[in-house]
């Protein structure tokens, strides 16, 4: 057909050559303006609050609940079957168990909590569930069921388990994201907890597979540091409050320099099985 | 009314993937690695529905990635706004019974996608190991997309095949 024989009832579309141009702009222009002038997006927050995190809270509910019915549907189906009261009081007595196993599981998950609570007692926390895991291989970072509703903001810190997970970089209504410490973009300012020498604490995709981090910039004079010492979050970071534990060093080697030691750190937390977190609500800025 | 109901179950299936992604599969845990199922869907939007299609579902879902995983916003939407537009490109290929193409053009989706990453957030970072990326990250998850592709495609296909060809084979 001509270009010039158009039917008349045709709506006019802008050709989508024009749109790849006009998208590729907005997107360059909001690179820009994160990158450089490094402004939140609060809008677009806004969408993934209604549209998203929703769903993804409830499937990972739903997860939970499909669990639970699964494991009531069994015990019922055993009921049934066995009509003998001995059987049934036997089925009576495993499913007392359980919910006892279940009541220890939990009473052992909170006293490790506990614990941990009273490590960091000075700070305030708060509990949050993990709703979503990272998008990609790339990138670890994760979205919690807590946001600016509930008082989080950027740049608290994350606790799960044996001490640090990440910092919260983005908040949007009802959910926050959670840069972890593991991703192969942070870096923590940690000391090491018996000689109070400063280190900084990157995260590496390439080795975290084999359950280590990097640690960089230990003074080569800061000779009484050995393999195993503990190395806590640093009171000169800026976002990280002081004390916070984040691992062990589990190996160790002078840098080509001569000046500064280098080696790997075992994170305390295990990152692949993160289901809750705490959350401490003071900011460090706050406390100093 | 076609293009409404088109936009509408687009918009669905893209937040149903992008559900899938980040809580299903990361929850399995099966290996390490978890597919990129939304590079599937902007795939097949692509050239099952033309570069028009491509381009949108594909900038919808680089947004939805950048507010939730990466830091320099609008990259992801870049990226796989392209994606879905070059796609389109191939939609005269395109049959709906052969699987030869689709099977392609999600595998090399996945490839570039996964180079562009690499390249720009990671190289630029002076992550220089390249043969470690590519064998532990990038081929691992090109293959277990390709897998679950084999699953995906024919729900996308259904999709394709029952609420539009039918409609478009009737009228033409």
């Amino acid at each position: 057909m001509s270009p010039l024989v158009k039917k008349p009832e045709e709506k006019y579309k802008l050709p989508t050559k024009y749109w790849l141009m006009i998208l590729s702009g907005i997107c360059v222009i909001l690179m820009l303006f994160t990158f450089v002038f490094d402004i939140p997006l609060r809008p677009l927050n806004e969408v993934v609050s209604v549209t998203v995190v929703p769903l993804q809270k409830g499937v990972s509910i739903i997860g939970e609940r499909l669990y639970s019915k699964k494991e009531l549907i069994n015990q019922v189906n055993t009921l049934v079957d066995k009509n003998n009261k001995l059987m049934q009081q036997v089925d009576e007595l495993t499913y007392e168990n359980n919910i006892l196993m279940q009541d220890k599981y939990e009473l052992n998950s909170l006293r490790k909590l506990y614990e941990l609570d009273q490590t960091y007692s000075d700070y305030p926390k708060t509990g949050a569930r993990v709703i979503s895991g990272s998008t990609g291989n790339w990138f670890s970072t994760f979205i919690i069921d807590k946001g600016s509703n509930d008082g989080m903001k950027v740049g608290m810190n994350v606790l799960a388990g044996g001490g640090l997970v990440g910092r919260i970089t983005e908040v949007g209504a009802n959910w926050s994201r959670v840069l972890s410490i593991i991703d192969d973009t942070s870096n923590v300012s940690c000391m090491v907890l018996t000689t109070n020498d400063h280190l900084i604490v990157s995260g590496s995709l390439s080795t975290m597979e084999n359950g280590y981090i990097n640690f960089s910039q230990l003074s080569e004079n800061a000779k009484d540091v050995e393999v195993g010492d503990k190395i806590v979050t640093s009171n000169i970071s800026d976002v990280y409050l002081p004390g916070i534990q984040v691992g062990n060093i589990s190996y160790m080697e002078k840098d080509s320099n001569h000046l500064s030691v280098s080696g790997y750190v075992t994170p305390s937390v295990n990152f692949e099985h993160i289901s809750e977190v705490l959350v401490i609500t003071k900011l460090k800025t706050e406390v100093e | 009314m076609e293009t409404a109901k088109r936009i509408i179950i687009n918009l669905l299936l893209i937040i149903l993937f992008f559900v899938l992604q980040t809580t299903l599969f990361p929850m399995l845990k099966i290996t390490r690695i978890i597919p990129n199922i939304l590079i599937i869907l902007v795939s097949c939007t692509g050239f099952m529905q033309g570069d028009r299609a491509g381009l949108f579902v594909g900038f919808a879902c680089g947004l939805l990635l950048d507010v939730c995983s990466f830091e320099v916003f609008g990259f992801y939407s870049i990226l796989y706004m392209l994606i879905g537009y070059l796609n389109g490109f191939f939609h005269n290929l395109f049959y709906l019974k052969d699987l030869k193409i689709p099977a392609i053009m999600i595998t090399l989706s996945d490839i570039v996608c996964c180079f562009f990453t690499y390249f720009f957030l990671f190289l630029m970072r002076s992550r220089f190991n390249i043969g470690y990326y590519v064998v532990n990250i990038i081929l691992p998850e090109v293959v277990f997309t390709l897998l679950v592709a084999v699953i995906l495609y024919p729900l996308l296909w259904v999709i394709e095949a029952y609420v539009f060809k039918k409609k478009t084979a009737e009228s033409s």
